[in-house]
């Protein structure tokens, strides 16, 4: 039986802090004084900063680069709202043909391993890498040998353009709906598969599809044709756009970016399907008041609700942190929601008056304790400021009564 | 008035990037969406809750190096922290979107809380050093990756860029 030889008591925030003001205790190389703070909460504060100090390796380098293409739209719009190029240049990811597949031919990229191993399309993806068959299938020489480094855009682009491919799989026929032959041109060829601007290719469906992003992406690829008539001009050519501002040559979709609007939101709002929020307007918020800014806390809220909202899975884990916003995010009316804020301040004006009652009551217990006379009685401290004469000895009644000079 | 004034502001210089406008931007597949509501739902009960909401804001204002560096290492290690404790079971797809969801979050309310002065650009840079972070931890050169990207997006005669941009910091 093992019988601890120590137990360690670790005491919250509040007294370690107030220890901290004191001098160390026990240990003459630690403790409190030194900064170490073994409570629950500073524990996993510093495991979050210390983690990713180069404790902890992430396991995954291709499933966290699609990653990065899930949120490659927000990305891209912060960087071109902050100016910041990197980001920028990170967001494209998402309007790249051939998306993180295409980030696979390039070796000695990532450090550990092939990304085929850990491409997270699906199981056959790890053996066979973006799914060269049906690539093979749209070049209509399903037996051909691949190469494992093939450019799967270039693959896409060497399709011959008399032919006409085949589609050999329910989810590229699924996104064959989405396919606008007017967006683009290839001359003397069949027309594209896909729409280079498909949503669906966003859509869960389109990331469940056994070709994954790549392949579509591929497909993607005829529309970017250089050369071809009617195409657009190839970016980074003489004469092609280039981002405002940056050295970033402009994809076809980033000039129909630029030329839809001069609003870098508003245009990539309408470029993600989403509809343009009204309340883009900028707004500042200054702090001029204690009600302006508890005011502002309380909006500071607003950005939890609305993900819980977007999110309702994410509503009973919210739920044990933010009570209050999980309930009203759970459907509640207007009516309920003032329901709620009577009730709280109901609660707060009880428990108002049960501290006024435990700060009366323990008053009372130490007027008690240390004798009532000599603590409260202001008679019992106070001082007369005038000089008592000797003539008044008789007392206050009688000398108040006797006459005085002249009356 | 106050509108127009941030609209004579720089894009950078203001404060506009909401959490509801970068998560507009951020399209998760059905497969992964209950594991990204899972992660910044933990992810913002740490930073949110009533018992660590001090200590997440301590850790972001008693940091070393310019606030956009601290907040963005907070966030990281805080998605750090949550594939640790979740014995790596978190999909890696979900850990960039939901550190960008985080990051919004958290420069929201600091913002609005008047506890840390976040604009746009602050908020740009934190993003910078938080996905830099991340793609670290998973021992990838984000500057190759920018590179490449940038090479592939002018494929078709372009010549790539003269190298990515150097990162905050580097």
């Amino acid at each position: 039986m093992y019988i601890p030889r120590h137990q360690k008591t670790y005491l919250s925030r509040a007294m370690t802090r107030a220890m901290a003001l004191d001098h160390p205790i026990g240990d003459p190389h630690g403790g409190p004084a030194y900064g170490e703070r073994n409570d629950p909460v500073s524990a996993i504060i510093s495991i979050g900063t210390m983690l990713f100090t180069g404790a902890e390796v992430i396991a995954g380098t291709a499933t966290l680069m699609q990653g990065l293409m899930f949120a490659g739209s927000a990305i891209s719009l912060v960087g071109n709202i902050t100016g910041n190029k990197t980001l920028s240049k990170i967001g494209m990811i998402t309007g790249l043909a051939g998306g993180v597949g295409a980030l696979a031919e390039s070796a000695g990229m990532f450090a550990s391993g092939t990304l085929g191993e850990t491409f997270g399309y699906g199981v056959n993806s790890a053996t066979t890498p973006l799914g060269f068959e049906d690539i093979g299938a749209l070049n209509q020489t399903p037996n051909a040998q691949v190469p494992q480094s093939v450019d799967v855009v270039d693959s896409a682009l060497a399709a011959p353009v008399g032919g006409q491919p085949t589609l050999a799989t329910e989810p590229l026929q699924d996104l064959s709906a989405n396919f606008d032959p007017g967006a683009v041109q290839v001359v003397d060829g069949p027309p594209p598969l896909i729409n280079s601007a498909a949503p669906g290719l966003q859509s869960p469906s389109a990331a469940n599809m056994p070709l994954g992003f790549e392949n579509a992406g591929a497909l993607q690829g005829a529309p970017a044709v250089p050369g071809a008539p009617g195409a657009p001009a190839a970016p980074g050519a003489p004469g092609a756009p280039t981002v405002p501002g940056g050295d970033i040559p402009a994809t076809p979709e980033m000039v129909k970016i630029a030329s839809s609007s001069t609003d870098p939101i508003g245009s990539l709002a309408q470029q993600m399907g989403q509809p343009i929020d009204p309340s883009y307007a900028p707004n500042i918020r200054p702090m001029t008041s204690g009600e302006q800014l508890w005011q502002n806390v309380k909006d500071a809220g607003s950005g939890v609700m609305n993900f819980a909202k977007a999110n309702p899975g994410a509503g009973y884990m919210l739920g044990s942190a933010i009570s209050s916003v999980a309930d009203v995010l759970s459907g509640k009316t207007g009516a309920q929601i003032n329901a709620l804020e009577a009730q709280g301040e109901l609660s707060k004006a009880q428990a108002d008056k049960l501290r006024y009652e435990v700060e009366l009551t323990k008053r009372r217990h130490a007027n008690l304790n240390a004798g009532y006379v000599n603590v409260q009685n202001p008679l019992a401290t106070w001082t007369p400021n005038f000089q008592v004469t000797p003539a008044a000895q008789p007392g206050l009644i009688t000398g108040a009564m006797a006459p005085t000079p002249g009356g | 008035m106050e509108g127009l004034i941030q609209a004579n502001q720089a894009p950078e210089s203001r404060d506009d990037l909401t959490p509801e406008k970068v998560s507009q931007g951020i399209q998760i597949p059905d497969e992964f969406k209950e594991a990204y509501e899972r992660v910044v739902a933990a992810g913002m009960q740490v930073m949110f809750s009533k018992q660590s909401n001090q200590a997440a804001v301590d850790s972001i204002q008693r940091g070393d190096g310019p606030l956009a560096q601290r907040l963005g290492m907070a966030v990281a290690g805080l998605i750090g922290m949550i594939v640790k404790e979740s014995n790596g079971t978190v999909p890696p797809q979900v850990l960039i979107p939901a550190g960008v969801e985080l990051l919004s979050q958290a420069a929201d309310f600091l913002r609005k809380a008047g506890i840390e002065p976040v604009n746009n650009k602050v908020f740009g840079d934190a993003m910078d050093v938080m996905i830099t972070s991340i793609l670290q931890a998973a021992k990838l050169d984000v500057q190759k990756i920018a590179g490449f990207i940038e090479q592939k997006a002018g494929q078709g005669g372009a010549a790539p860029a003269a190298g990515a941009q150097p990162m905050m910091g580097a």
